[in-house]
């Protein structure tokens, strides 16, 4: 084992170490890039992460195998006794029995229909990724500053926004290729779910449409996220104030920003994502699965897809632009 | 020391600072200044040591180099390119240590070396050499949140040696290195100089280690530069003392004082002593033999003469005082004209 004093005279210096950089030429991009995505992938907690990510996936889309069953029989007797349940209370205490109500409405389906079903656990999967896109890029944008890193890059790389620039992309496409790929392991698994534990159909050109225009949308919100948790750690040069920020704003900004602020903007962060995530498109609000909880809201007023992503690119704009102007305006310290 | 030269002998100069200045606002909103028309040289093939206390500027100034910290006036020239214009040609031929080592603690100090590497092109063996280098070889697959500070600090070294560099940036390398790691410290810059023709700036506040190490220094105070000289020169400057015991310490006096000599009686370790300094107007430092020649004629014979020469630590208290006094006067100056 190597000790701190036992430290032997230095060798001849090895010829490969010769002077280099003579031409003068800048650090080539492809080698900026290479370098960055290498460190981004380095730390310890990005392997357990990769190896994480699916397993939390597998685990999340084999207990679509678990839940579900094709017995719907059960279901059925299940819901006939606890209809004859409420029409038994009902005469109990003298209620007027509802008009209309059946036993129908007290079906549980147990069947995984990939037609409905799939559309939200798509977004329950993307939602999770955009959660945990944000602590991400403001881990990844803080901790070369914690550690001074930053210092060493900005040194050899006198161009801050071709740094800024190269970092936030890698990490925003890291986030994204993480996505797609969780998106990509989860589909057949959920139709796994589907042809064992219950019904494919429906699936035809429109639902398949949608699902992608679902699944690119997650993959974008997630990326768009991950860049707002990176520019919010440049800014502050801090991941711990980064994080205490994103705290803060989840803490407070249901009474901050409930109804206020330019449309898109006017939504909670929560809102913005379901609205981004939402199968509304495809699936009427009646047959929504959303009925409450954060961001269902954002559905019931009728918010798109589209203002989502205006709300998110709201938040991120400025903050983005404020970041680069601290980075490549101000001294490194 | 191998400084390049011009034809006409003076040092061919890599790095020029030339009335640079420096504020930063701080988090109380006070203006505070680092670097107060900071001037200084760096001549080609030395290494140059940068004295001065905590906050006098000293990594400002190199920040300012790395292009770091931008100046708010002045000029700084590397490799006949004038800052922050030419960064980039100038960041190519730099390493620097900044501010102390800085890695990811999870990594290994190879793993950490290698990832610096990727951003300048080093092979996996040019990482493996300069760990051997630094001579971190055989710790090179341990966690660096696992290495002593003298280690961090070396692998930091090797972090500034990856890029190829011809001039070498080093803020504070010694701190928290062990004896033997100052020694091997010291050892791999002057090779670093002899063998590859590199510059060092290498700033400190262990002053012996500078005056061993270095070719040429300067001393920063309050941001400025109050003295800038070859370590041989400033040397030279320093006045040298001498320590005359003898047994008629009353006669000797009366000697050394009636020729223009200071004789300040003393008691040292080895009993009374004069301490003896050589009249203001002579042009040399004082070898000893004036004064035991001048002693012996009056028949007054010392047992012992010891010549102590100025040491770079009795060079930057004078220098250091001499500011602070001259930085007194000039504060003192306005209010005797109002």
């Amino acid at each position: 084992m190597a000790r701190d004093r036992a430290v032997a005279p230095p060798p001849s210096p090895s010829p490969s170490l010769s002077p280099a950089g003579a031409d003068g030429e800048p650090l080539p991009w492809r080698r900026l890039a290479r370098a960055e995505l290498l460190r981004l992938r380095a730390p310890r907690a990005m392997r357990y992460a990769g190896i994480g990510l699916p397993l939390a996936i597998i685990a999340f889309g084999l207990s679509k195998l678990l839940l579900h069953d094709r017995d719907t029989a059960t279901a059925w007797r299940s819901a006939e006794e606890r209809y004859a349940a409420y029409l038994a209370d009902a005469q109990t205490h003298g209620l007027p029995v509802g008009s209309g109500l059946t036993a129908r409405n007290y079906f549980r389906d147990p069947r995984y229909l990939m037609e409905t079903l799939s559309f939200g656990d798509l977004r329950t999967v993307d939602t999770a990724l955009a959660a945990a896109a944000v602590v991400f890029g403001m881990v990844a944008g803080g901790a070369d500053w914690s550690s001074r890193v930053m210092l060493t890059l900005a040194a050899a790389e006198p161009r801050r926004f071709r740094l800024f620039a190269t970092r936030a992309l890698l990490v925003a496409a890291l986030s994204m290729a993480a996505t797609a790929a969780a998106g990509l392991l989860l589909l057949p698994l959920l139709l796994l779910a589907a042809f064992t534990r219950g019904s494919a159909a429906g699936l035809d050109g429109v639902y398949w449409a949608a699902l992608a225009s679902q699944y690119a949308r997650g993959v974008l919100l997630v990326g768009l996220l991950c860049l707002l948790g990176h520019a919010l750690a440049m800014l502050t040069r801090k991941a711990s104030v980064a994080l205490a920020i994103g705290f803060l704003y989840l803490a407070g900004s249901d009474q901050i920003f409930a109804g206020r602020g330019p449309r898109g903007a006017e939504y909670a962060m929560d809102g913005l994502v379901f609205a981004v995530l939402n199968e509304k498109p495809v699936i009427p609000l009646a047959q929504s699965d959303c009925i409450a909880g954060p961001g269902c809201e954002a559905v019931h007023v009728d918010l798109t897809a589209a203002d989502g992503f205006l709300g998110v690119l709201i938040y991120l704009v400025p903050v983005l632009l404020v970041a680069l102007w601290r980075f490549t305006r101000t001294d490194i310290t | 020391m191998s400084v390049t030269g011009t034809e006409g002998g003076a040092p061919e100069i890599l790095v020029r600072f030339d009335q640079v200045f420096k504020s930063f606002r701080t988090s109380r909103g006070r203006r505070q200044v680092a670097l107060d028309g900071f001037s200084m040289s760096v001549p080609t093939g030395a290494v140059v040591g940068l004295l001065g206390p905590n906050g006098s500027g000293k990594t400002t100034a190199l920040k300012a180099l790395l292009g770091l910290a931008r100046p708010d006036r002045g000029t700084i020239t590397a490799f006949g390119r004038e800052l922050p214009a030419d960064q980039r040609f100038v960041a190519r031929r730099m390493g620097a240590l900044i501010e102390g080592p800085a890695f990811t603690g999870s990594l290994t100090g190879e793993h950490n070396l290698r990832l610096l590497g990727e951003l300048h092109g080093a092979r996996r063996d040019e990482v493996a050499d300069v760990l051997e280098l630094v001579g971190l070889d055989g710790a090179a697959h341990r966690s660096y949140s696992g290495y002593s500070l003298g280690m961090k600090q070396r692998l930091g070294v090797a972090a500034a040696l990856i890029s190829r560099p011809d001039l070498l940036v080093l803020d504070e390398p010694m701190n928290g290195l062990d004896p033997e790691a100052v020694r091997h410290m010291r050892e791999l810059l002057k090779r670093l100089r002899d063998e590859r023709g590199m510059t060092v700036v290498v700033s400190s506040h262990i002053l012996s280690e500078v005056e061993l190490v270095s070719d040429w220094v300067t001393i920063v105070r309050n941001g400025r530069v109050i003295c800038d000289a070859s370590v041989p020169e400033l040397l030279a400057r320093g006045t040298s003392r001498l320590v005359v015991r003898v047994h008629d310490a009353v006669t000797a006096r009366s000697v050394l004082t009636d020729h223009g000599y200071t004789a300040v009686p003393a008691f040292g370790p080895a009993g009374a002593e004069l301490q003896v300094e050589p009249p203001a107007t002579r042009p040399t430092p004082s070898d000893g033999s004036d004064v035991l020649r001048l002693l012996t004629e009056r028949d007054v014979y010392p047992r012992e003469l010891v010549v102590e020469s100025a040491s770079l630590e009795d060079i930057y208290v004078a220098a250091v005082r001499a500011a602070d006094a001259a930085t007194a006067t000039a504060r003192q100056e306005p209010r005797h004209g109002t």
